[in-house]
């Protein structure tokens, strides 16, 4: 969705910007109909637009704000009012760093409190037998900091590993390319070896290293940069942050989180904790480009 | 390879259920505090917009945009219209106290440094006016009469940093090109 010369279509985005930030409103939609219905505006492209103006709402002010907990008796309220509220939870696995996946038998109910009443909210328990449902409900230990759903113990076996899915990639798509890394001076960078799985077709890759030294994720983590021909260099992909623990051959799936139209470099960098929006570059560690020609 | 957590939540999976509450309550906590004007309304804002969200979750396509963008999405249409009927009632907003943070999940810093990361690209005048409108949430006459700025300023600086930032969220055939800049 890019904006052209056409008047029209220039006019039925700035009203659908209007849309996506502040709502609609009769007068609007009287002038956006008459647009759709020449054709230069789909509703494509109004989700679009809502869709960027959720993001920033949501995301905009987190980076070096972190988040709020949810109150626990708030959050029990919502999961006491959530489909199924009765229903326990099932055993949850423990995952290990290589992303393979271990069932964790026997993990006992944890008993939460009932959520406190408060006289204003319209979000009271309805009946008995959900307030009795409410005191059973099961936490998780773990909850705040889970980033992968929890897996089946019969479905265990199906996990892959990083290493296998990097072959996965490498065999299934035609455009997968394998990039040496290239060690910098960088005191984390001696003896480190290794390469970089891209597809562009696939807009997926692995990063595979041996030597890096190994990070401390409080102090600081590893962030890879990809290098767009497409973009502005200034501005390079930001293709996620990851850790190097001590010992042995690590593979990190890349997730650039923004389409890379042309990869023409990859750059591992040192950052704080929790990566930077723009690298300073202060910290190269390693490089990998296509071979030009 | 299961499903995304929000088809499982509209299937009434309890464990997907319990991880969205995990998952994106604080980030939903604090948008519903930083817009509310006590911490009942923000409590109720937010029950609000996970109700809303068991009841369109099966609404929400993969293929179409992200998860935190379809959740976003619905509690800023929650957030407006709250806003919107406390102004109808005359009240007027009291700013709270900040409670104490948590480092969000990684997937979710991410996300938010790729939408800083867009927001980094423009004008500084034109990234200012949209973080207050899209992220503060100010109508364009608010920000009219709080920057100084004529409204049709406003408007169309708005407008077009929305759209920019869409753009560099998805390249195009018309993306910047490269500066020549090497690391």
């Amino acid at each position: 969705m890019s904006s052209n010369t056409d008047p029209r279509r220039e006019r039925a985005l700035d009203l659908l910007a209007d849309q996506a930030l502040y709502g609609s409103s009769p007068a609007l939609e009287a002038e956006l109909a008459a647009l759709r219905a020449s054709g230069v505006v789909h509703d494509s492209d109004l989700l679009d637009l809502e869709s960027t103006a959720a993001s920033l709402h949501m995301l905009a002010g987190t980076v070096g704000a972190p988040a709020e907990p949810l109150p626990p008796h708030l959050r029990a309220a919502i999961l006491q009012n959530a489909p199924n509220a009765s229903a326990p939870a099932r055993p949850r696995p423990a995952k290990n760093p290589l992303g393979a996946t271990v069932p964790m038998l026997g993990a006992p109910p944890r008993e939460v409190p009932a959520p406190i009443a408060r006289p204003r909210s319209v979000f009271r328990a309805p009946s008995t037998w959900l307030a009795m449902a409410a005191c059973l409900l099961i936490g998780l230990g773990v909850s705040r900091y889970v980033t992968r759903p929890p897996v089946d113990s019969n479905e265990v076996l199906a996990e892959v590993t990083p290493a296998q899915a990097r072959s996965a990639l490498l065999a299934s798509v035609g455009d997968a390319v394998t990039l040496p890394w290239k060690a910098t001076e960088d005191p984390a960078a001696k003896g480190a070896q290794g390469d970089v799985v891209w597809s562009k077709s696939a807009q997926r890759g692995f990063l595979r290293f041996s030597g890096l030294a190994a990070n401390d994720p409080k102090r600081t983590q590893y962030q890879l940069w990809i290098f767009d021909g497409a973009r502005d260099q200034a501005y390079p992909v930001d293709g996620g942050v990851f850790d190097v623990p001590s010992g042995g051959e690590v593979i990190v799936p890349i997730d650039p989180r923004v389409p890379v139209t042309d990869a023409t470099l990859f750059a591992v960098t040192v950052e704080a904790p929790g990566g930077v929006v723009v690298s300073k570059r202060e910290r190269i560690v390693t490089t990998a480009a296509p071979s030009k020609g | 390879m299961q499903p995304p957590l929000l088809a499982r939540v509209a299937q009434g999976d309890p464990e997907a259920i319990r991880e969205c509450v995990d998952r994106y309550g604080g980030l939903l906590w604090a948008l519903a505090r930083k817009s509310s004007p006590s911490q009942a309304e923000a409590e109720d804002a937010v029950q609000e917009i996970f109700v809303e969200l068991w009841r369109n979750a099966a609404r929400y396509d993969e293929s179409r945009g992200s998860e935190i963008s379809f959740i976003g999405t619905l509690a800023r249409r929650r957030l407006i219209d709250r806003r919107r009927a406390r102004m109808r009632r005359g009240e007027t907003s009291i700013d709270l106290a900040p409670a104490a943070s948590i480092p969000p999940s990684q997937e979710l810093a991410s996300d938010a440094r790729r939408v800083a990361w867009a927001l980094e690209q423009l004008r500084p005048e034109q990234r200012n006016l949209l973080v207050l409108s899209a992220y503060q949430g100010l109508t364009h006459e608010e920000i009219a009469q709080s920057t100084g700025l004529p409204l049709g300023t406003v408007k169309a600086t708005v407008r077009r940093g929305l759209i920019r930032v869409r753009e560099l969220l998805a390249p195009s055939p018309s993306a910047v090109p490269p500066s020549g800049v090497s690391p």
